[in-house]
């Protein structure tokens, strides 16, 4: 891994994101943080998540998200009536009020594009768990990569929080096992979101398990 | 300290596998993922400016019209982005909502005034506070989604309050349009390249006219 200042290639380098600095690799004491000297981008992080570590969170994920969708989150008592909501209950209710766009916006952001992240990393995790290759490595990397910032279930949290309030006032609010989930869920994907790509994509082209 | 365009290589923007740039018009693709090499995003202001656009004319509709319309025994409620912040402060929720204000109306006003001045200062080129203006920038892009929090709202309310004739939330018209703006902002920070901040300054200093501090 000697290249030379003429041709850096390889991980001994960084490239800025933010201004396309090219700067030689430190190794990362713990807890720090690389910031390019130019424009401050934060390059690498030693509390990055690490490929080990990954699986693990993202199968918890994937039982939180179901617990999310089996058990409600909120629920309101109103007039003796009783009205229980888990994850997709808000999506399904939007869609009923004949607001079809509304009800695909917050589908995708707190249903779908969370679902297809936890999935995905699955789908490459396990096998390489395995010491095989997952199929289509590159397509599933790809969308891993464009799933990542449409995934809101933080936002969707903070949401719920203000739902209680503004209904507390005047109903019999209830909280369900689900918000349990949804927390954990937010705390876990922001983790999963800080697991860093580069060893990823090593590992899953070029089959090198260990 | 040199750039990568200057020595040649472009980092893959899918996979981060530095490459050799391609020479000229010349398209290469990364041998690693298969996308497309270019040393800057494509038409990355021409986009940028499309969707900020976009964004300020949904902007209107999405604070002017309802987002939310609530049915009661006494009556029909209309409420806006704005009207929903000063119910809850009237509750006596003040932490709450600040919170909504900040998410649902500093956040989306400062995030289009934001990528508009960067953009403007790019194609001004600008070479001065080249560092505080990346700043801008990531900070635009790590608070993007968080205005999404009143359409989740409406959401919820739309599914727990739901009982016909009695007690009914329905989203408004302005619901759509202002998760349409959040999505707009939120691809208008990603088509937008903060490297051609850094541009402007490179070939300042190439003029030797460039007050950037080495």
């Amino acid at each position: 891994m000697s290249a030379t200042p003429e041709e850096p290639a390889g991980p001994g380098w960084w490239v800025c994101e933010h201004c396309d600095a090219v700067l030689r690799a430190v190794p990362l004491a713990p807890g720090t943080v690389a910031e390019c000297p130019r424009c401050g981008n934060p390059l690498a992080r030693a509390s990055a998540l690490t490929l080990p570590d990954a699986l693990p969170l993202a199968l918890a994920g994937a039982i939180l998200f179901a617990l999310a969708n089996l058990f409600p989150i909120i629920g309101l008592e109103l007039a003796g009536e009783r009205r229980v909501v888990p994850l997709w209950g808000a999506i399904v209710a939007t869609w009923q009020a004949g607001e079809p766009l509304v009800a695909l916006l917050a589908g995708a952001t707190m249903w779908a594009f969370p679902a297809v992240f936890l999935g995905l990393h699955l789908y490459l995790l396990v096998p390489l768990s395995l010491r095989r290759r997952p199929p289509a490595p590159v397509a599933a990397m790809h969308l891993l990569r464009w799933t990542r910032p449409w995934s809101m279930v933080e936002v969707f949290l903070i949401s719920v929080l203000v739902t209680l309030v503004k209904l507390g006032s005047f109903a019999v609010v209830i909280v369900g096992p689900g918000l349990a989930a949804i927390v954990a869920l937010a705390l876990l994907l922001i983790r999963l979101g800080t697991l860093e790509l580069q060893p990823l994509w090593n590992r899953v082209l070029e089959g090198s398990p260990g | 300290m040199k750039t990568a365009r200057a020595l040649g290589i472009t980092a893959c923007h899918a996979c981060g596998l530095i490459c050799r740039a391609p020479d000229g018009h010349a398209q290469a693709a990364c041998p690693r993922c298969g996308a497309r090499l270019h040393a800057r995003k494509p038409r990355s202001l021409t986009q940028t400016w499309a969707l900020l656009i976009a964004a300020t004319i949904l902007y209107l509709p999405a604070n002017l019209l309802p987002i939310m319309i609530s049915r009661d025994l006494f009556g029909t409620r209309s409420d806006t982005i704005l009207s929903g912040v000063v119910a809850l402060w009237q509750a006596g929720a003040f932490d709450l909502a600040i919170v909504v204000f900040v998410a649902s109306v500093v956040v989306p006003v400062i995030k289009i005034g934001v990528i508009a001045f960067l953009a403007w200062t790019v194609q001004r080129r600008w070479a001065l506070q080249c560092r505080e203006r990346t700043r801008l920038y990531r900070m635009v892009e790590r608070v993007g989604h968080w205005s999404m929090l009143d359409v989740f709202v409406v959401a919820l309310l739309a599914a727990l309050v739901n009982i016909r004739g009695l007690a009914e939330v329905v989203p408004g018209p302005g619901a759509l349009a202002f998760g349409a703006v959040v999505i707009l902002t939120m691809l208008a920070a990603m088509r937008f390249d903060p490297r051609l901040i850094w541009d402007a300054a490179e070939e300042a200093e190439s003029r030797e006219a460039c007050d950037e501090p080495a």
